[in-house]
């Protein structure tokens, strides 16, 4: 599985070499740390988003960010290494995850609704909408983080993740088919509490 | 169509409410400075390995690795070895079976024109034969020709 994704990673890297080309930055080689720096929050809540999980988030964060170090003279421009740096945090996240001993999925049924004041509804929902988020199945759950994060469209979505553009359609569909369910009974049984 | 309308006003609500919950947040403070002191480490530790050099010429060519390896020339010089002298003993031969099939080719010519030059001769030794002459051109004593000369 993981050669699956190692493969799918290879030819979304082809795209990423074409879209250096495309951009037509044929600049001197850029440097780590401004890299870093800019694209750090991106990488960190990409991981965070799809792991649940602030250590294990950092963990993958770093683990890309030094995978970037040590393939620096590949990257041809910032956008080149944005697109670079998602694919790999996309699929370094899904390996992680795939790892028995960080496995530490939210179960959905246990969520549960504590007392809220009602001005903190919003905030309440809204943390509960990303576990909701981190306990979907991997391929969905990726998919949705970079459809509604980082706010690309299903196109760029297939060729990030290495995936026919079909399925990444029929992930999101799902995905946001499962949400507004689960969604829509946590807004009832928050309802039913206030009554 | 009202229930359309309201099925497109959750979905656009539901987008809208999982933008702002997976919206982008701040990586951890000090993580800049971690990530940078991990390159550091990892920079330092590719740079102490022996063929270093080596491979930031030729990072990706494996053979260049094979010929600096000096465990690889042994074999590879015993065998060149070996080879260079089974195709000087190979053509020392060949020389050798040459020279014994022209030896052999003379000898045959030799023993032909021989033959040839007996043949030839034989009716004149018969002929002098019957004049009592040798080959030698002596005459014997008491012939007829010997007596008339006489």
């Amino acid at each position: 599985m993981e050669q699956i994704e190692t493969q799918r990673a290879l030819s979304a890297e082809r795209h990423d070499e074409a879209l250096a080309l495309c951009s037509g930055a044929a600049e001197s080689p850029l440097d780590f740390e401004p890299l870093l720096r800019r694209h750090q929050g991106m990488v960190y809540s990409i991981a965070r988003n799809f792991l649940g999980d602030t250590g294990r988030a950092e963990e993958v964060a770093q683990e890309v960010f030094l995978q970037l170090h040590s393939e620096l003279n590949r990257i041809e421009s910032n956008e080149h290494a944005a697109a670079w740096l998602r694919r790999v945090t996309a699929h370094r996240s899904i390996d992680a995850l795939r790892n028995p001993a960080s496995s530490r999925s939210v179960d959905l049924e246990s969520l549960k609704e504590p007392e809220q004041p009602a001005e903190q509804r919003d905030v309440f929902l809204t943390e509960s909408l990303r576990r909701m988020v981190a306990s979907l199945p991997e391929k969905q759950r990726i998919t949705i983080i970079l459809r509604y994060q980082e706010d690309l469209d299903p196109g760029e979505i297939a060729r990030v993740l290495g995936m026919p553009l079909a399925t990444v359609k029929s992930h999101l569909r799902r995905a946001l088919d499962m949400l507004r369910q689960k969604s829509g009974r946590l807004r009832g049984a928050s309802g039913a509490q206030r009554k | 169509m009202s229930k359309d309308v309201g099925m497109n006003e959750n979905h656009e609500a539901l987008e809208i409410a999982l933008r702002e919950a997976l919206r982008r947040e701040d990586a951890p403070a000090g993580f800049a400075e971690r990530v940078m002191a991990r390159a550091a480490v990892q920079q330092a530790k590719s740079a102490g390995e022996p063929l270093a050099p080596l491979s930031r010429l030729a990072p990706a060519v494996a053979w260049w690795r094979w010929i600096v390896d000096r465990r690889a020339w042994a074999p590879a010089l015993a065998g060149a070895l070996l080879l260079a002298l089974a195709a000087g003993w190979y053509q020392q031969q060949a020389q050798q079976r040459a020279e014994a099939e022209a030896r052999e080719r003379a000898k045959e010519e030799a023993l032909y024109a021989l033959r040839l030059t007996s043949e030839k001769l034989a009716p004149a030794r018969r002929a002098l034969a019957q004049l009592g002459i040798d080959l030698e051109g002596n005459i014997p004593p008491g012939s007829s020709t010997g007596s008339q000369r006489q």
